[in-house]
C-alpha cells in the first residue's frame, strides 16, 4: 500500500504548485484530474506525481478547449474475425507485440496479434535509429537496464534466426574538452557496475584513426563494443513472418475498440473487425498501451508521447559521416531530455546516415508531422560531432512518438486488478534493444496465468529466410536467382537496384502487405535518393498486376492514402 | 571478350543521337538501356513541341523518339534493353560493365564510354516540404506517368509547386483529364519554364501563376487535404501572417531536376557544381579521357532537340581519333552566368565551330554576351532579354587562337 503520509505530501505540492489540481488515490495508484490551460504543466505535474513511489500515476488532467483526437483507425467494419477465441490476444504489432507473438509461436497456442494499421511496425518500432544500445546511461535499477543488459547479448543470434541485417561495430562518446578527461573512470566505474564489456577509452589519435570524419575539437572517446544497429522495421517485419510461420495468426487494421471485464476477467475484445474472446491479453499497444489498460479495467500508469524527428541522408553521405554511432557527451544539463537516448549520427544497416531525434512533449499520439525548425536543430546538435555532413544531404525525415510513462520506465507485469491481462507498456528507448528479454519474461507471465506449464509447439522453426537481396549477392548466386526467374533480372527502383522479381517475391511474404510502403519497407524500392519518384509508379503496376486490385485502392502505407483517384462515374473540379 | 568500339549508357534523345551519329564506320558500337523500350522519358511526354530545331516539324515525345529510334535502323550499333549496368570499371584503357538482364549476368568492354544517363526529379523532402506524410505529394514526372503510361488520374484538385516545365506541362494535362489545378506557385520572382509553355500550358487555360510565393505545410493523414501557401521575401524566406490555406488532394512537384551521375562518378568522374553534370571539353569529354558526357546527364536542356544535339557531338568525338594528355583550359565565367558548357576547351583538339551552352544566373535585359580569347572577341551577341530558364547556344570558332592563355564569357550592358 502507497503510504498515506507521502499522499498526503505529494497533494501538498501538486497543489501548492498546481491549485486547481485534485488529487486523490485509487488503491495505491495517484490519480491526477483538472483542467489546465498550458500542456507543459499537465507534464510537469504528472511528473511531480511520479516521485513518490506510488503504484502509478493515472494522470487525467484535461486541456483547456482541447478536443482529444480520437485513435486512428481503419474504417473498415466487418466480421473477418468475429468469434476468434484464442488462448493469447497480443495488442499491437510493434517490436514489443511481435517479438513476443514470436516467442509465444514456440508452444502450441492459439496466438492472435492484432493491429490498428496496415502493417506491422508503423508507429515507435519504425520511427527510431535502430541502434542496440549498451545502457550505459540508465540507472541500475531500472526495467530498462534490466531487460536492456539481458537483451544486448541476444540480437546476434537473433538476427542469425531471423536472417536480418546487424551491424555491430560499438558505440562511440565523443568528449570534446580536454579538462573533463577525469570523466573516463566515472564512466569507466558506470560502466563496470552496469557488466558492460569490452569498453575502451580512445585518445584523439586513435578515434581520428578510427573515425577520420568526427570533428577534429573531439579530445577523446569511450568506446562500447557492444553497441550494434539493426534495421528496426525490416525486424519486426521478420518477427512477424517468423510467428506467422509457427503458427500465430496476425490480424492487420483491427484495432481494439473496447472489452468486457467481469470480475476483473476480461471476457471478451471488441475490434472493427468483430470480437474476440481470449484466455488472456497483452498490452502491447505501444502510445495507446494506457488506453487499453483503461478499457481492460486496469490503468495504473499514464503515457505523455514524447515526438521525436530523424533525418535519413543520401548513402553518399556515408563517407563523410562515422562507421559507428557516435554522439558528442553534452553533460547532465537536460534530464528530461535524458529520458531519450542521446541520439547522433548513425550509420544504417542499408549504407545511409540518419541523424536524430529530436524530443518534445505532445499532446497527440499519433501526429508524425515533421517541421523545418526540427531537421535545423539537428544539424546543428551534431555539427560538432560531425562537421562534413549537410542539410544538403537530406533525403528524408520523419517524426517518432515515444510511448513514455511519468515513471519513464517500462511496465512488464500482470494486471493489477484485473488478472488475465499482462501488460508490455510504457516501452521507449531503450525499447528496440530490450525487446528480446521482455518477450521472455512475457512468456513467463503467460505461463503464471495459464497455471500450467505451456505446451511445446514441436514444429517450431526459429529460422526465417529473408527475400533475397540480388545486389548482395554474388554474381553466380546472383546468375542462379535470374536463370530461375527472369524477373530477378529486371531492374525497377534504380536508386536502390530492386528487382522486379524482389518486389513481387515480397508481395508473397508469409505477412504480405501489398502497399507502395510496404514493399519499400521489405525490399528498399523507393528507399534511395529519387524517393520512388520513378519506381513508385512502376511499384504501383506491379502490386496492381500481382494481387489484381484496382489502381484507386492501392494505398502508399496506411489506409486512405490512396494514391489514384477514382475515375469512374465522377465529375472533376470538386472535392 | 569483344571489346565494343563503344558504348553508349541511356537509350534517350541524347543517348539515341550519339548512336545513330556513329553511323557509317565500321566501329563496334552497343546501347544500353535499362527499360524495356528505347526513348527515355520522351515515351510519357505525350504533349507536342519536340522536333522543332532538329526535324522543322512540331512531334509529340513518342514521336519524337520514334524518329530517333528510326535513325538507328539499318546500323552496326548494338542494342539491349532491358539491360542495367550495376558496376563500371577501367583496366588499361578499356573500360569493364557488368550488367544486370533478365538473362542474367553479364560482362562487357568498351573503349570509350558515352553516359547518357539523363536526370531525376528533385523530391518534395529536398526542397524541405514539412507537415504530415499522406499520399497525394508527387514529383510531376511521376503524376506524368500515372497519367500517360498507365492511365490513372493521380489528383482531382491540386497545387503545383515551382514552375519548371514538366510543372507547367502536368497543368495543362491535368486541365484537359478534367482535374483542377487551383495554381503553379513559384518560389522564385520569376518563372522557372520557358516562356512558351507559361503560354500555352497556363494563360491558355487562364490557370494562375503565383510567383514568390511557396507550400510551408502539408495537411492529412490519410490522402492529401490540403496545403499552406505563403509568401516570401526576395531571399526566399516565408514571410509570417502571409499564409492561406487552400484544399486539395494533390501537390505536384516541378521543383527542378538533378543530373544523374552516379555512373560517372565511379570512375571518379569530376563534377561540376554549377552544372551538376560532369566537367567536359568542346568534344563533352570528361576529365576522364574516353568517358562523354552528353543530355540532361551533362546539364539539364530545356527541349529535347538540344539533348540530341549535345549526342551527336559527344559520338563524333567519341569517333575522332583519341587526344592522349589534352592540355585543358578552363572557360571563365562570373556570377553572371549560371553556367556554361563546355567547361574546359582542350586546345590539341579540333577548335573550329565549338557549340557553347549557357545559363544566366538572373533575368538581363539589353546585355551583350562576349567570348572573349586571350582578350579578343571569338563571339558577341546582343541580347534583348536574358532570363535562366531559356539557355542559349552559340558556336565559335577558336582555331586561330595560338595559343590559347584564356578563355572567358563576359556580359556588358549593351550600348
Amino acid at each position: 500500500m502507497f503510504d498515506p503520509s507521502k499522499f498526503e505530501k505529494a497533494t501538498k505540492s501538486l497543489t501548492e504548485r498546481f491549485p486547481n489540481i485534485a488529487v486523490s488515490l485509487k488503491d495505491d495508484c495517484l490519480v491526477l484530474d483538472g483542467v489546465f490551460d498550458v500542456y507543459e504543466d499537465i507534464v510537469e505535474a504528472g511528473f511531480m506525481a511520479a516521485k513518490y513511489d506510488s503504484g502509478g500515476v493515472i494522470n487525467r488532467i484535461k486541456l483547456l478547449n482541447h478536443q482529444e483526437t480520437p485513435m486512428r483507425i481503419s474504417p473498415i467494419i466487418d466480421a473477418k474475425y468475429d468469434g476468434t477465441r484464442c488462448d493469447v490476444l497480443i495488442i499491437g504489432a510493434g517490436i514489443i507485440g511481435t517479438s513476443i507473438a514470436r516467442e509465444l509461436s514456440r508452444y502450441d497456442l492459439n496466438t492472435v496479434l492484432v493491429e490498428k494499421e496496415t502493417d506491422v511496425a508503423l508507429h515507435a518500432s519504425s520511427r527510431n535509429d535502430g541502434v542496440i544500445h549498451v545502457g550505459i546511461d540508465l540507472k541500475v535499477d531500472t526495467l530498462k537496464h534490466h531487460y536492456l543488459r539481458k537483451s544486448v547479448g541476444m540480437y546476434r543470434q537473433l538476427a542469425d534466426e531471423l536472417d536480418i541485417p546487424f551491424m555491430q561495430k560499438g558505440q562511440l562518446i565523443v568528449f570534446s574538452k580536454k579538462w573533463i578527461r577525469p570523466l573516463m573512470l566515472i564512466f569507466k566505474r558506470m560502466s563496470k557496475k552496469r557488466e558492460i564489456i569490452g569498453v575502451e577509452i580512445w585518445n584523439r589519435e586513435k578515434l581520428l584513426q578510427e573515425e577520420p570524419n568526427i570533428s577534429q575539437e573531439a579530445e577523446f572517446a569511450i568506446f562500447f563494443a557492444e553497441g550494434g544497429i539493426i534495421c528496426p522495421y525490416e525486424t519486426v517485419i521478420a518477427l512477424a513472418d517468423n510467428a506467422i510461420e509457427n503458427g500465430v495468426t496476425v490480424c492487420l487494421e483491427t484495432a481494439v475498440t473496447g472489452m468486457k471485464v467481469i470480475d476483473g476477467t476480461i471476457q471478451e475484445v471488441n475490434t472493427n473487425r468483430g470480437t474476440i474472446y481470449p484466455r488472456i491479453v497483452i498490452n502491447a499497444a505501444g502510445t495507446f498501451s494506457d488506453r487499453v489498460a483503461a478499457m481492460a479495467e486496469d490503468q495504473f500508469f499514464t503515457i505523455h508521447p514524447r515526438k521525436g524527428v530523424e533525418a535519413i541522408l543520401d548513402k553518399k553521405a556515408a563517407v563523410r559521416s562515422s562507421t559507428r554511432s557516435v554522439s558528442m557527451y553534452r553533460g547532465s544539463s537536460d534530464r528530461r531530455k535524458d529520458h531519450s537516448k542521446g541520439g547522433g549520427g548513425i550509420p544504417t544497416v542499408d549504407g545511409n546516415v540518419l541523424i536524430g531525434p529530436t524530443a518534445v512533449e505532445t499532446i497527440e499520439r499519433e501526429d508524425f508531422s515533421t517541421d523545418a525548425d526540427s531537421i535545423a536543430q539537428l544539424f546543428e546538435r551534431h555539427r560538432d560531432t560531425l562537421p562534413n555532413i549537410h542539410p544538403s544531404d537530406v533525403i528524408t525525415y520523419f517524426a517518432g512518438i515515444r510511448a513514455a510513462t511519468y515513471e519513464e520506465d517500462f511496465i512488464i507485469r500482470k494486471g493489477k486488478w484485473t488478472h488475465n491481462i499482462i501488460h508490455a507498456a510504457g516501452i521507449q528507448s531503450p525499447g528496440l534493444t530490450a525487446a528480446p528479454s521482455i518477450a521472455k519474461d512475457i512468456v513467463a507471465l503467460v505461463e503464471e496465468v495459464y497455471q500450467s506449464p505451456l505446451p511445446l509447439n514441436i514444429d517450431f522453426d526459429p529460422k526465417r529466410k529473408a527475400t533475397p537481396r540480388l545486389n548482395q549477392l554474388s554474381e553466380d548466386e546472383r546468375q542462379k536467382y535470374i536463370s530461375a526467374n527472369p524477373d530477378f533480372g529486371q531492374i525497377v527502383c534504380r536508386c536502390e537496384e530492386i528487382s522486379k522479381g524482389e518486389i513481387i517475391a515480397a508481395l508473397n511474404r508469409p505477412l504480405s502487405v501489398p502497399t507502395l510502403d510496404g514493399i519499400k519497407r521489405r525490399v528498399r524500392a523507393g528507399m534511395g535518393r529519387c524517393q520512388g519518384g520513378f519506381c513508385g509508379p512502376l511499384v504501383t503496376q506491379i502490386i496492381h498486376e500481382q494481387t489484381k486490385l484496382p489502381y484507386d485502392q492501392i494505398f502508399k502505407k496506411g489506409h486512405g492514402q490512396v494514391l489514384i483517384r477514382p475515375t469512374k462515374g465522377e465529375t472533376y473540379g470538386h472535392l | 571478350m569483344a571489346i565494343y568500339d563503344l558504348i553508349v549508357i541511356g537509350g534517350g534523345p541524347a543517348g539515341l543521337a550519339a548512336a545513330s551519329t556513329y553511323n557509317g564506320t565500321d566501329k563496334s558500337i552497343l546501347l544500353i538501356e535499362r527499360e524495356a523500350q528505347l526513348g527515355g522519358i520522351l515515351k510519357q511526354c505525350i504533349h507536342d513541341g519536340f522536333g522543332l530545331t532538329r526535324y522543322k516539324e512540331k512531334l509529340s515525345g513518342p514521336e519524337y523518339a520514334e524518329r530517333e529510334i528510326e535513325l538507328l535502323k539499318g546500323h552496326q550499333v548494338e542494342i539491349r534493353t532491358l539491360a542495367f549496368v550495376t558496376k563500371i570499371a577501367r583496366e588499361n584503357d578499356v573500360f569493364h560493365l557488368t550488367m544486370v538482364t533478365r538473362t542474367g549476368i553479364e560482362h562487357v568492354q568498351g573503349r570509350r564510354l558515352i553516359l547518357a544517363t539523363g536526370c531525376r526529379e528533385r523530391t518534395g523532402k529536398q526542397v524541405a516540404i514539412h507537415g504530415t506524410n499522406p499520399s497525394g505529394v508527387l514529383t510531376a514526372g511521376s503524376a506524368q506517368y500515372y497519367m500517360n503510361i498507365l492511365g490513372q488520374m493521380p489528383t482531382k484538385r491540386c497545387v503545383i509547386l515551382g514552375s519548371g516545365d514538366i510543372g507547367l506541362i502536368m497543368a495543362r494535362r491535368i486541365t484537359l483529364e478534367g482535374g483542377h489545378v487551383i495554381g503553379v506557385y513559384e518560389i522564385k520572382s520569376t518563372p522557372s519554364g520557358l516562356t512558351r509553355n507559361l503560354v500555352q500550358c497556363l494563360d491558355d487555360f487562364a490557370i494562375p501563376l503565383y510567383l514568390s510565393m511557396t507550400v510551408t505545410k502539408v495537411y492529412g493523414h490519410e490522402r492529401l487535404i490540403g496545403v499552406d501557401v505563403a509568401k516570401v521575401d526576395e531571399r526566399m524566406r516565408v514571410i509570417i501572417g502571409t499564409e492561406q490555406h487552400i484544399d486539395c488532394d494533390g501537390l505536384i512537384l516541378s521543383v527542378g531536376l538533378l543530373p544523374e551521375n552516379e555512373m560517372a562518378e565511379q570512375l571518379s568522374v569530376p563534377i561540376n557544381n554549377r552544372t551538376k553534370g560532369p566537367y567536359v571539353d568542346q568534344g563533352l569529354e570528361t576529365l576522364v579521357s574516353g568517358v562523354y558526357s552528353c543530355g540532361n546527364a551533362l546539364h539539364v536542356s530545356d527541349v529535347a532537340d538540344m539533348v540530341s544535339e549535345t549526342g551527336v557531338i559527344a559520338a563524333k568525338s567519341a569517333l575522332g581519333i583519341e587526344v592522349p594528355n589534352r592540355t585543358l583550359v578552363e572557360i571563365n565565367a562570373n556570377n553572371d552566368f549560371l553556367y556554361v558548357v563546355p567547361s574546359h576547351i582542350a586546345i590539341e583538339k579540333s577548335r573550329k565551330d565549338i557549340i557553347f551552352y549557357f545559363r544566366v544566373a538572373a533575368c538581363q535585359e539589353n546585355k551583350t554576351v562576349r567570348l572573349l580569347v586571350n582578350g579578343h572577341k571569338a563571339f558577341e551577341r546582343k541580347y534583348k532579354h536574358l532570363r535562366p530558364p531559356e539557355m542559349e547556344r552559340f558556336q565559335a570558332d577558336l582555331s586561330k587562337y595560338e595559343p590559347i592563355e584564356s578563355i572567358v564569357l563576359t556580359m556588358e550592358d549593351s550600348e
